[in-house]
């Protein structure tokens, strides 16, 4: 019991409220950029007939109708809507939610045409959590469990879409996904004048699939590293995707955009709102005789001027 | 909800019945996940497997890619990609089997282009191409020759 309450204190391990303010602005603007933009191709399927729709299986559950264009455009422009104003924060229950219902249609419509993308799962998630994670504002450092479990949902979403990738490897792929053909034919469909090049270097296509598959079936140690190292091997995945869109121009952006539930995301815009030295002699509140270690003091004593003891 | 004491008094904490329910949530999340892993098919999606570039190709076969064209009055040929009919390649690849067995469903194709371009040049006929590549282990060697796998007349 004591260990099944260990694991549930981790599930819901608190986060500041600040992390999910910032998450949810980064998640509902990814959302935005996605439907006109990333996936603005399902808006071009209002041209297509209804015979090439082949629904879902949820599609079939929830009796959702086929995609015309008045259907395609309607949830194409409430969604945008909400999105963007999802991404203040405010009512984050009911923007949230609808944020959610639309994107998850938009998905069902964008994959009934016979082509089937996981790289959104982890995005979903954060979708289907984030409006359950309280609200938020983006400098409030009070740690919130609800907030701790929507991330930590999030980050399972994108580790199982590595770790369950590689298992999907093994399934269709089997053994000879790591020694056959396998890059080469992403390459051969849409390769890059990079890729061009790479893969005449003898070995390195078989060589990068064991890499991919290796890292993949480690990738739920990031659960168990310091934050340190775990800023890291999230690093190392931004960099493999970098590395993926310069080769075969396959972005994952929707996941890339989830697995910033990773980052410490209140620090990086603390960082950011702290004024540069520049900008404080700009602005006249520093003397050239004051040394530029002093920047974070100057600006506590900028922010709090009056009543220096409130935070105490 | 979110009353001042709540704000002061430390971390915002889960009551009983909410942790409760995210546990459940959580469980319920993990099972469906590996369950559309190990049994599920693309049908399953959200939950289903995930399978892209899953799949393999010897390096003795050539590789395979497919593509759709319509054949214009003006007799000019051209291949529908997401911007001029809002046809995906990969869901060309993914009813390929549909197409050759009933190859009036690329009507559907006619229908997706006549869409983006009203008024313009009709469509005589639509074929959907397998481009095969053949490979050796330094890449594809250049040399590649094209099947038509279904075709239909307007």
């Amino acid at each position: 019991m004591g260990r099944l309450s260990a694991a549930g204190d981790w599930l819901v391990a608190p986060v500041p409220r600040a992390r999910i303010a910032i998450f949810r602005t980064i998640v509902y603007l990814f959302v935005a950029l996605d439907v006109t933009v990333i996936t603005g191709w399902v808006r071009a399927h209002t041209g297509m007939p209804g015979d090439l729709y082949r629904p879902l299986l949820v599609a079939r559950l929830l009796h959702l109708p086929t995609p015309g264009r008045a259907l395609i455009l309607t949830v194409f422009w409430v969604l945008l809507a909400a999105a963007l104003a999802a991404a203040t924060g405010r009512a984050h229950r009911l923007l949230g939610w609808t944020v959610f219902a639309l994107y998850f249609e938009w998905m069902i419509i964008a994959m009934s045409y016979g082509k089937v993308d996981h790289d959104r799962f982890g995005l979903l998630v954060a979708l289907a959590v984030l409006p359950t994670a309280g609200a938020a504002r983006h400098t409030d450092q009070t740690l919130t469990e609800r907030g701790g479990w929507a991330l930590r949902m999030t980050q399972f979403g994108v580790v199982a879409t590595y770790f369950l990738a590689a298992w999907a490897k093994l399934r269709f792929g089997g053994p000879e996904w790591l020694t056959g053909a396998t890059l080469m034919r992403a390459v051969v469909r849409r390769g890059t004048f990079l890729a061009d090049l790479l893969v005449q270097v003898p070995y390195l296509m078989i060589l990068s699939q064991f890499g991919i598959m290796a890292f993949e079936l480690l990738s739920p140690v990031v659960f168990v590293l310091n934050e340190k190292w775990r800023v890291r091997l999230v690093a190392f995945w931004y960099a493999f995707h970098v590395m993926v869109f310069a080769t075969i121009t396959i972005s994952f952006a929707p996941h890339l955009a989830a697995m910033s539930s990773f980052l410490p995301l209140e620090r990086a815009l603390a960082r950011v709102r702290r004024p540069t030295w520049g900008m404080l002699r700009y602005a006249g509140v520093v003397s050239p005789g004051d040394a530029p270690e002093d920047r974070s003091s100057i600006w506590r004593r900028l922010r709090s001027p009056s009543t220096p003891s409130k935070r105490q | 909800m979110e009353t001042p004491a709540t704000r002061q008094a430390g971390p915002d904490r889960l009551s009983d019945r909410g942790r409760t329910a995210r546990l459940v949530a959580t469980a319920l999340g993990l099972l469906l996940l590996f369950g559309g892993t190990i049994f599920g098919t693309d049908d399953d999606f959200p939950f289903g497997p995930f399978r892209m570039f899953a799949t393999t190709n010897r390096w003795d076969e050539p590789i395979s890619i497919a593509r759709a064209e319509v054949l214009l009055d003006s007799g000019e040929r051209v291949e529908l990609t997401p911007a001029n009919s809002g046809v995906r390649r990969a869901e060309v690849e993914g009813q390929l089997e549909r197409f050759k067995a009933e190859p009036q469903r690329l009507a559907g194709l006619a229908d997706a282009w006549r869409a983006h371009h009203p008024g313009g040049s009709s469509v005589r006929s639509v074929a959907v191409y397998l481009r095969h590549h053949e490979l050796s282990r330094r890449g594809p060697t250049g040399h590649y020759y094209d099947e038509q796998v279904a075709t239909w007349d307007a």
